[in-house]
């Protein structure tokens, strides 16, 4: 079937240049630089106040932490040079840095050839030693078992829970990182620590209560 | 009591404040406290939550930390460096010359010779060469004119007006034999082209491109003409580095207009072609993109071509090539990019679409569309211009070209508009071309992508043919790998290209149908279920699959209505039941297989969404003991899979489950998942739910 609609009787203006869409006034050149200036300045606080998320992050996708120090490092370097590409979307730039930490995740994955396995726990660092070392060895063991049943969880429950417990972050915070809905986001949570809890559960070790 | 989806959602958001408490420290008892009714279902998830908080506790050492911000710290000054190099150079040429002293005394030593001299000693050093007394005030003066505030395009115009005067000087030079200045001459001359296809890579698909080319071919040309003129009066004992250098200066212009050549639009011969690029959009109203019952419309392209208009006469190029499929349920949020193409500049006529197939997703079911013709055409002019962008849409009016289904099966005729917008090159607007080509809507922001990821690169890939740019913020849910079936979201450039902002794995589409090869069948009888995955239905056993499309809720005893497919061993496995009505005293057993002419072809195998990884056990139904004989309802316990959630009414383990305001519901609820159900039967076999566990 062949078909034609006449026209519009009104041409469209070609998009002006740097902008697709609604056409609006190409920023100055000061205007341009005192952005820039800002939104350096606010990922240098992002730094400062996520670090040790953002490695926590990187660290339980990983499954190594020590190495997760140098990839959140290179995180905000990537940030940092790729700010010119920052959209003001309404989620917070927090939000966009744990999505540079995710592709570095990604990234480092792919090139190691790895599947997203946890690997063993860092002795040294993963739990916080406290002063009773069979108690220290006890949580060691439940912390190792924990990460070998996280191999069942789905690539996007294991995002939700890192990001969650990593990150510290909320779940609507979470849902701004991944792109989804904060429902959605907290069935997913749901499901994927059900799962956890029925792979423990079956593996004969239930968490403690505290 | 709340309904099965509303309680889950309710569990979700409790046990979300309990996740955020306890991340802040607090015990699982202190959150328990606070929703002591949930305590039985939050209990053994906060303690999961526990343990996930204490094994992720790690703390990065403050050595750690320190070396990130001497590394950012390091990052920023180096940004700052470059910019404020940058901002010197546009702003304050004279500070550059500080820092070449050699062209500030040459520059000073000009002004004073011409200063003293006039304007006629400025003149006089413009033929000088290499050698001559005045040369230097030549190289001086052109220095001086380098570093003066100008455009990019304007240096880089410069560069190749230098160049070409060194080429002059070269075939001076060789004219009188002086082969120690030839090499060095010829090397200034290099720089002088190199400088400017540096340039030419800040100028990276603009229009100046193709005229800066153009200078340059010029320019070569006449360099390389002059060069060997002089060759046949040099002298014989400099003609082997005549001869040298003349190839050297070849070399470097094919070298220069390479690099001019990838400066331009995708890499195609800036100058002679330009670009088309071809989207799908739907411009209705997005309510009414599908008719009701239909979830997706998969219009499958064969290749998209385009009518020259040529002197030589008309003929159909090429736009896009290659099997795609335009998913029409995207359309609403997205446009889908379906080719683009370097195209002679010209005007065409008409739009060619060879369609392969077409298919409508209904539920789980995927069935071809009857398309009349496989080729539409439609007219539609518009002017493709050089080193210009010229967008086409293509706008399926989906609700007047999906026809209602005849004999059970849609047919499609396509009713497509087509607009367009560009070219974007302003230096090339005519108001004849403005007025063909610029009646399309505003742009999406979005657009999407659908294939396999072609090549990847540093900072990109290629979909479809195309580029995409990938940003750091761009959300990957899927890692991005050569060969990976993926669905794009990207944001249109200025300049024609695409950043990607969301790349995700495509989902796997049901195939269509295949006429024929699994006869349909229809039956209507009263049902009787001995296990969850046999029904008998009038007699006749019938396969009910994960898939299969259960309407209404069909108890065991009613009389129900069948359709599906025989299977080569002559089973039927259903791809829907639907209730009819309540039970017959006696099932009539009464089936229609059409005859295979009329039989209406369904897919082989439904797609499975959620394929169980092992085989759901059997439902158990053991009827609990009874004391004392009572003419109440059966009490009765089921365990199997549940298959249904419509609100109140379940079904679990093909049984019909309803719940009241007195169900006790423990666990998440979900299809797929297993849970034992126990209640009292009602006469038509649906089972009122005292407590439901799920697992």
């Amino acid at each position: 079937m062949i078909f034609l609609t006449s026209p519009p009787s009104q041409s469209v203006a070609v998009p002006s240049p740097g902008r697709v869409g609604s056409p609006m006034a190409v920023p100055t050149t000061s205007d341009s630089a005192t952005l820039l200036a800002e939104r350096r300045a606010t990922l240098v606080r992002i730094y400062e106040s996520h670090f040790a998320r953002v490695v926590r992050y990187i660290g339980i996708r990983i499954g190594d932490f020590s190495e997760a120090e140098d990839l959140t490092s290179e995180v905000f370097i990537r940030a940092l040079r790729s700010l010119d590409s920052y959209r003001e979307t309404g989620a917070p730039m927090e939000a966009w840095v744990f999505r540079i930490a995710h592709n570095m995740v990604v990234d480092h994955l792919r090139r190691k050839d790895r599947r997203p396995i946890p690997a063993e726990l860092d002795e040294a660092h993963s739990v916080p030693s406290s002063e009773d070392p069979e108690r220290d060895a006890e949580r060691r063991e439940e912390a190792q078992r924990l990460h070998d049943a996280m191999r069942h969880l789905t690539e996007a429950q294991k995002q939700v829970l890192s990001l969650r417990f990593g990150g510290e972050m909320s779940s609507e915070e979470v849902a701004q990182v991944l792109g989804k809905k904060a429902g959605a986001v907290r069935t997913m949570q749901n499901a994927a620590i059900q799962k956890l809890r029925n792979i423990l559960d079956k593996q004969g070790k239930s968490g403690g209560s505290r | 009591m709340a309904g099965p989806g509303n309680m889950a959602t309710e569990i979700d958001r409790i046990l979300d404040d309990c996740l955020t408490r306890i991340t802040r420290g607090e015990s699982v008892a202190d959150c328990l406290s606070r929703y002591p009714q949930y305590a039985t279902q939050l209990g053994p998830r906060l303690q999961t939550a526990v343990m996930l908080r204490d094994a992720y506790a790690f703390v990065p050492g403050p050595a750690a930390k320190e070396r990130g911000r001497q590394h950012l710290q390091a990052a920023l000054q180096s940004l700052d460096r470059e910019e404020a190099s940058s901002r010197t150079r546009r702003r304050d040429p004279l500070s550059f010359l500080a820092g070449n002293l050699r062209w500030v005394a040459a520059a000073t030593a000009t002004l004073v010779i011409v200063f003293l001299g006039g304007g006629s000693t400025l003149a006089a050093s413009q033929s000088a060469i290499p050698g001559d007394g005045l040369y230097p005030i030549k190289r001086a003066t052109e220095q001086f004119r380098l570093v003066l505030p100008r455009s990019t395009e304007g240096r880089a115009s410069l560069h190749l007006v230098y160049a070409e005067r060194r080429a002059q000087e070269i075939g001076e030079l060789a004219e009188r034999g002086d082969v120690g200045r030839l090499e060095v001459t010829g090397k200034e001359l290099q720089a002088h082209l190199s400088a400017a296809a540096d340039l030419t890579m800040d100028l990276a698909g603009s229009t100046a491109i193709g005229e800066l080319r153009s200078r340059l071919e010029a320019s070569a040309g006449r360099a390389l003409v002059g060069v060997q003129a002089r060759l046949g009066t040099s002298p014989a004992s400099s003609h082997g580095a005549v001869i040298a250098i003349f190839q050297e200066v070849g070399t470097a212009y094919g070298v220069a207009v390479e690099r001019f050549a990838d400066a331009g639009p995708d890499g195609v011969s800036a100058g002679t072609h330009g670009t088309v690029q071809l989207l799908a959009t739907y411009t209705g109203r997005r309510d009414s993109v599908l008719p009701p019952g239909v979830d997706n419309l998969l219009v499958h392209i064969e290749r998209i071509e385009a009518r020259l208009a040529a002197t030589d006469g008309d003929r159909w190029v090429v736009v896009a090539q290659g099997p795609q499929a335009l998913d029409v349920s995207r359309l609403t949020h997205a446009d889908q990019f379906l080719g683009e193409r370097g195209l002679e500049p010209g005007t065409y006529s008409r739009i060619r679409l060879t369609i392969s197939g077409t298919t409508v997703v209904t539920g789980r079911l995927s069935q071809a569309v009857t398309v009349p013709t496989s080729v539409v055409t439609l007219t539609r002019p518009f002017q493709v211009r050089a080193n210009a962008l010229t967008v086409i849409l293509l706008d399926l009016d989906t609700p007047r070209s999906l026809r209602e289904p005849v004999s059970g099966r849609y047919s499609l005729a396509p009713e497509i508009s087509v607009l367009s917008r560009g070219p974007s090159n302003r230096a090339a607007q005519d108001s004849a071309g403005d007025a063909m080509n610029n009646q399309g809507p505003k742009p999406r922001s979005r657009v999407q992508f659908e294939g396999d990821i072609e090549s990847v690169a540093d900072q990109s890939m290629t979909v479809l043919g195309k580029s995409i740019a990938l940003a750091p913020g761009t959300i990957l849910e899927t890692s991005v790998q050569a060969g990976r079936s993926v669905i794009v979201e990207a944001e249109p450039q200025p300049d024609g290209g695409f950043l990607a902002s969301a790349i995700t794995l495509k989902p796997e589409r049901p195939a269509a149908d295949q006429p024929r090869q699994r006869p349909s069948v229809e039956l209507t009888g009263v049902a009787e279920v001995p296990t969850q995955d046999i029904w008998i239905v009038g007699g006749r056993e019938v396969r009910v699959t994960p898939e299969t499309r259960l309407e209404g809720i069909p108890a065991p005893g009613a009389r129900v209505h069948v359709k599906g497919f025989i299977e080569p061993d002559g089973g039927i496995v259903a791809v829907s039941i639907n209730l009819v009505g309540p039970e017959t005293p006696a099932g009539d057993g009464r089936s229609r297989e059409p005859s295979a002419a009329q039989s209406t072809p369904l897919p082989a195998t439904p797609a499975p969404v959620t394929p169980s990884p092992t085989p759901p056990p059997p439902p158990v139904l053991s009827p609990m003991p009874s004391p004392t004989p009572s003419p109440q309802p059966e009490a009765i316990r089921v365990v199997g899979t549940i298959q249904l959630i419509l609100g109140l009414r379940w079904q679990v383990g093909g049984r019909n489950i309803r719940l009241s305001s007195q169900t006790v519901v423990e666990g998440v609820p979900a299809v797929g998942l297993q849970a034992e159900v126990v209640g009292s039967a009602e006469p038509d076999g649906t089972i009122i739910a005292a407590s439901i566990r799920v697992y």
